[in-house]
């Protein structure tokens, strides 16, 4: 019987096994060889001429990256991201709130809106965005009318941080309407029952009820602000360079390969460091 | 403080949600330190009362009173009444001590005096020594005696329990019945008690108002509502009870089918049928040949089945009234009937109730 059991156990992990390997392959293929091949090169040299060699292994392109221009980057980087992720909070956060309090209904078509922008082109909407926010745009031409004058917002920083906003606002709010959702209401009555107000019951049991959803969002938005390309090409002037540009850059005008994979790496590291954290919050709490 | 008001009281409260009424047009008077329990199957609107005493809901018409004071639309937070919700409804993300410490730092107690407050709270429920506790890490029964913690340690003028027993097993309910009751005793608080478990309203109220469809249809002690229904729903929900077809003839006398009998009390109007309600257990069976004290019901019979339950005997009885179930104790000295058998029944005129639909 045992034995029975315990070959229907290894036919079970077998049975496994193979169904995730086409997965496994992929991901080896085009996931693990590429990231090996970044973090070799990563420790290259770069020839005079911009050619990769993979001898002489050092660590100058880490060395680098402690330079003035990087850090400024990293640094804008850093705060645009922060910003972006902070406003896809404050404007996710009541919505996400309003579409897990509707009715089922109402919320399955709500949600299907939410999901609409996805299935259109990502740089055609940023186009869109360009020309609304176009200096004889719509958006300008409406401040004018309304006697606000006109504005020039296009390849600043505010134009970048709108575009990522409405790039990543999706993952913020499909990970706070679940934790919303799954919220048990009756902990909220329980707290007005126990005497707070609306606004402590939401500040002592909602939003410490939610905060993984809250984690869990602000690393899906932060982590591709953070690493950004499409948008500030297309939002940010020359003089907005965000890292993503700048990594993109060094693999394609300045032929540094090495610089860009240490680049990368870091970028990596990054946003592993900031999933390990939400990993540890998330343990923490269970 | 209000030394005289009664604890709970309702005016024509009625509740609709949507065209839905849930709640029908209900008055009543719940006295200061009462254990009152509102019985009723699911859907039967008792919740729904509950949660506008506490403020979740509010009345779609009428009104309601806690302590002498008209609620109107006081928040929950601002009415004199904790609930013991359901499923407990414990803060997942706070200690043992934390959840009964929330309303006393709601209501601003200085945290030290809140602390050593819901402490002693938690010692008279026994849980002194897992304050430390996330509520996840306790069993049922504990988090149980928390949610009674959390909400007494605020000295509530009404306690509202929803079904606070219906998540545990059957001999943890029947340990918490006893220790809820002699809790209310010890506290001296007014219980509102919603339940749709019979055993638990009659052993623990002092009165159990019975509820069907957003209707209240009685309110009495638990020996009135079983002893006495007054509705046929009300005789129907609780135990089990004989209802048998009767009429009031023109001179007066009480037919039960081919029987005569007498009924205690006023009769109903002469020419009138009504439903005559009697418990099983109220009925004596004897031989055909047996003496039956006078002044009693006796009707001759047969036995058409006879169920065995360990500690009593249920007969069926045809008789010219109708069919009768009749319960009778496993003692010693019972003279067990066969089926066939014929046999006499024979009940006290008290015993019996007169329903109205």
């Amino acid at each position: 019987m045992a034995a029975l059991d315990q070959s229907a156990a290894q036919a079970d992990s077998r049975k496994g096994r193979l169904i995730a390997t086409p997965a496994a392959l992929y991901l080896l293929l085009f996931f693990m060889i590429p990231l090996g091949v970044i973090v070799t090169y990563s420790f290259a040299t770069r020839t005079a001429t911009g050619r990769t060699v993979l001898t002489g292994w050092n660590l100058s392109s880490y060395d680098k990256l402690f330079s003035e221009l990087v850090l400024r980057i990293v640094w804008r980087s850093f705060w645009m991201a922060s910003v972006t992720t902070i406003l896809c909070l404050l404007v996710a956060y009541p919505f996400a709130y309003y579409l897990a309090t509707r009715a089922p209904k109402v919320r399955n078509i709500l949600l299907v809106l939410v999901m609409i922008p996805f299935w259109t082109n990502g740089l055609i909407r940023i186009f869109a965005i360009r020309f609304l926010l176009g200096s004889d745009g719509p958006a300008s031409q409406l401040s004018e009318n309304l006697g606000f004058g006109t504005f020039r917002i296009l390849f600043t920083p505010a134009a970048v941080v709108i575009g990522m906003v409405y790039s990543f606002l999706t993952f913020m709010v499909l990970p706070l309407y679940v934790a919303i959702e799954r919220m048990d209401w009756k902990l909220v009555e329980a707290a007005r029952d126990l005497y707070a107000g609306g606004t402590v019951a939401f500040r002592k049991v909602t939003w410490p009820l939610t905060r993984s959803g809250v984690i869990a969002g602000s690393i899906l938005v932060f982590v591709p602000s953070f690493g950004s390309y499409v948008v500030p090409e297309i939002l940010g002037g020359a003089k907005t360079m965000l890292l993503g540009s700048y990594v993109a850059r060094q693999f394609g005008a300045a032929r540094n390969f090495p610089f860009g994979a240490a680049l990368s790496v870091v970028l990596i590291a990054v946003m592993l460091i900031a999933v390990v954290i939400n990993q540890r919050a998330e343990a923490n709490r269970a | 403080m209000n030394e005289s008001a009664n604890a709970v009281e309702l005016h024509g409260v009625v509740k609709k949600f949507g065209d839905v009424i849930a709640v029908n047009s209900i008055d009543l008077v719940i006295a200061d330190g009462e254990f009152f329990s509102l019985l009723g199957p699911s859907g039967c609107g008792k919740t729904t009362i509950l949660r506008m005493i506490a403020g979740f809901e509010f009345p779609t018409a009428g009104h309601l009173a806690v302590d002498g004071q008209k609620m109107g639309l006081t928040p929950p937070d601002q009415r004199p009444v904790n609930t013991v919700f359901q499923n407990y409804a414990l803060f997942p993300h706070m200690t043992v001590l934390e959840n009964v410490m929330f309303g006393l730092l709601m209501k601003k107690v200085p945290k030290d005096e809140a602390r050593e407050t819901a402490k002693k709270v938690l010692d008279q429920v026994r849980l002194g020594a897992l304050g430390e506790r996330k509520s996840s890490q306790l069993s049922g029964g504990q988090q149980q005696r928390v949610a009674l913690a959390r909400a007494l340690v605020n000295k509530p003028k009404v306690l509202l329990l929803d079904e606070p027993l219906g998540a545990l097993d059957l001999k943890l309910r029947q340990e918490m019945q006893s220790e809820l009751k002699s809790l209310h005793t010890e506290v001296g608080i007014t219980f509102v008690y919603v339940t749709h478990d019979q055993e638990e309203a009659l052993t623990m109220s002092d009165r159990i108002g019975v509820m069907s469809e957003g209707n209240l249809l009685q309110v009495d002690t638990p020996d009135r509502i079983y002893e006495h229904p007054t509705k046929r729903f009300v005789a129907d929900f609780i135990g089990e009870i004989n209802m048998l077809a009767a009429t009031v003839a023109d001179d007066g006398t009480v037919q039960l089918g081919s029987e005569q009998i007498k009924l205690d009390g006023p009769s109903p109007e002469m020419g009138q049928s009504f439903t005559l309600a009697i418990r099983p257990e109220s009925i004596d069976l004897t031989g055909p040949d047996q003496g039956v004290e006078l002044g009693l019901n006796q009707i001759s019979g047969t036995v058409t089945h006879r169920t065995y339950f360990g500690d009593a005997y249920s007969y069926d009885v045809e008789t010219g009234g109708g069919v009768l179930s009749v319960r009778c104790d496993n003692r010693p000295d019972h003279q067990r009937f066969n089926e066939g058998d014929a046999v006499k029944v024979s009940w006290r005129p008290d015993s019996s109730s007169v329903l109205k639909d």
